[in-house]
């Protein structure tokens, strides 16, 4: 039985070890790619710098999103983003109580506002009443603020 | 004849154990979330304490039945489980919850045994029925002020506060299994002498009719019963405007209250009687639930009905509550295998509720979730036939005068 765990425990890190921990609001650093065809190219220069004041930047992976009464009504669990690098959707995991029932669904990055209190969904409970769920593989059905027209892009 | 404070004691045990309970359910998947945690990597965690949960199963009874001194294998396990949940509070890392999810696993099955020694030790066999029945009631009660306590707290405090107050309601269960006196644990039991190697122990036991049997139901009910609630709430969750929180709370929270109710009137039931006609009646209301659940589910206007419909929940719930462990008692009579046989059913259950999960999944995904809860709801019907033809009466032959228990009280 000990030595099952220690077994576990001794295969969990490496299993793990691979997944990112916090996606931190980084700046956009391109880090130095190593060439392979190393004697034609000569080696690329270090890696430049730019300093981010960390009040303007929201972590996204995991936080808590409020609805407009400031309440906490899902988790921010993925982002998707077209070709051109522009996030297109949020992937939340929405409402439940003490775990159960949740329900992930995608919404759209228009819908999201950021400000100093944290993430906010600009749509309501009763607006996301029968809306169908985010399934991996298929075709993405994104949550619109009823104002807001579709983006024409490349994904539509 | 055990005192009032013992059986005080042991009432208060289970409530508290329940509340410690209730936070390591799926909100330990929200936890994580909120900590950045991947997909993959919180699967990974909550599969390896569902695994260690079943893998210790048998050897957790094995271990309890060889200890002389159940309150302190409990008083170990307490604090197990109270460190798994200031592990996850403190540090949400790999390493450290994978630990708190192995322990917790470990400390569950040694606990929940342990319990149930204690009761059986308390009252011996003639009044185990009703005894039986007031744990479920406290644990019962336990777990419904917690689920509406932990789901507030989760959603306006903190999700790690849930787990902060687990590991402090740890503090009145250690007081309450202090308040057992060791003196009332004594009741004649019929049990022979030393207890045998588990190894020759196991087999006999696999080999008893009626604990295969019972076992098989267990695991038919599990199948049957776990999926159903998580269904139901998705459906809430997706019809429900903005008071689907409170009616996903009501639906936790009522059946919890109806095996309150009911529990240690379940007990007397099996005790006067006798263990088949309770099993077959209570284990019916599998099978109605499923068919009123596949019926509602079209109803998208009602997502109340699904709250009156959980209150089958708690009859089957009270039902398996009590007689899993009372069934055990009577299959292990004149021996010391109580909790390596409570093992064994909590190997079935277990199998049974990973599986549920997965199976309800597929046939949603296939052919929608009115199919899956008429589905669940033919196992159930299995199970109950499987209890009416197959299971033998277990009862004592000689029921116990009315009132044997009161007036141990």
């Amino acid at each position: 039985m000990l030595r099952l765990l220690c077994l576990l425990l001794a295969l969990a890190p490496a299993a793990l070890a691979q997944a990112p921990q916090t996606p931190e609001a980084a700046s956009p650093v391109p880090s130095p790619v190593p060439s392979l065809a190393a004697e034609a190219d000569p080696t690329p220069p270090p890696a430049g710098r730019e300093i981010l004041p960390r009040a303007g930047l929201f972590r996204v992976l995991g936080q808590d999103v409020k609805n407009a009464a400031g309440i906490v009504v899902a988790q921010v669990v993925n982002l998707l983003v077209d070709e051109a690098g522009q996030p297109r959707a949020a992937v939340l995991d929405y409402g439940g109580f003490l775990g159960v029932g949740r329900r992930r669904i995608a919404v759209a990055w228009p819908a999201l506002t950021f400000s100093g209190e944290g993430i906010r969904l600009g749509l309501t409970r009763d607006q996301l009443k029968n809306f169908p769920e985010y399934r991996e593989g298929e075709d993405i059905i994104l949550a619109l603020p009823p104002s807001a027209r579709p983006v024409a892009g490349a994904a539509d | 004849m055990a005192s009032r404070r013992s059986h005080r004691g042991l009432d208060a045990l289970n409530f508290f154990v329940a509340d410690v309970q209730t936070g390591f359910g799926p909100f330990v998947a929200v936890y994580l979330t909120t900590q950045a945690w991947t997909e993959v990597q919180i699967g990974f965690a909550l599969s390896l304490g569902t695994l260690t949960a079943m893998i210790s199963q048998v050897p957790a009874g094995a271990l309890v039945d060889a200890l002389r001194h159940k309150r302190r294998a409990a008083f170990v396990a307490l604090l197990a489980i109270a460190l798994s949940a200031l592990l996850l509070a403190l540090f949400p890392y790999p390493l450290p919850v994978l630990l708190a999810e192995v322990l917790h696993g470990f400390a569950s099955c040694v606990l929940t045994p342990c319990i149930a020694a204690l009761s059986l030790a308390l009252v011996g066999r003639v009044a185990l029925g009703e005894r039986l029945g007031r744990n479920a009631r406290f644990a019962a009660l336990g777990g419904a002020i917690a689920a509406g306590v932990m789901g507030l707290v989760g959603t306006y405090v903190a999700p790690a506060a849930v787990f902060w107050l687990t590991a402090l309601l740890a503090v009145p269960s250690l007081l309450a299994l202090a308040a057992i006196r060791p003196e009332d644990l004594t009741a004649r039991t019929g049990a022979s002498g030393a207890p045998r190697q588990e190894g020759g122990g196991l087999r006999r036991l696999l080999r008893s009719r009626g604990i295969l049997v019972f076992a098989a139901c267990c695991f038919l009910f599990t199948l049957s019963n776990a999926a159903m609630l998580p269904l139901a709430a998705a459906a809430v969750t997706r019809v429900a405007g903005e008071e689907a929180n409170l009616i996903i709370a009501a639906c936790l929270v009522l059946p919890q209250l109806v095996v309150a109710g009911i529990s240690p009137w379940v007990g007397r039931m099996a005790e006067r009687h006798g263990r088949r006609a309770v099993l077959v009646l209570g284990f019916l209301a599998l099978p109605l639930r499923g068919l009123l659940l596949a019926l509602v589910n079209q109803q998208v206007n009602q997502p109340w009905a699904l709250v009156l419909v959980q209150a089958l929940d708690g009859l089957s719930a009270a039902t398996l509550g009590v007689m899993l462990p009372l069934m055990a008692a009577d299959l292990t009579r004149g021996s010391n295998r109580f909790n390596l046989c409570l093992g064994v059913f909590g190997l079935a259950v277990g199998l049974g509720g990973t599986l549920s999960t997965t199976l309800a999944g597929l046939v949603t995904g296939w052919m929608g979730s009115a199919v899956a809860f008429a589905l669940l709801g033919v196992i159930g019907l299995g199970c109950s036939l499987l209890a009416w033809l197959a299971l033998p009466e277990t009862r004592p032959s000689a029921p116990p005068p009315a009132g044997a228990l009161k007036a141990a009280l």
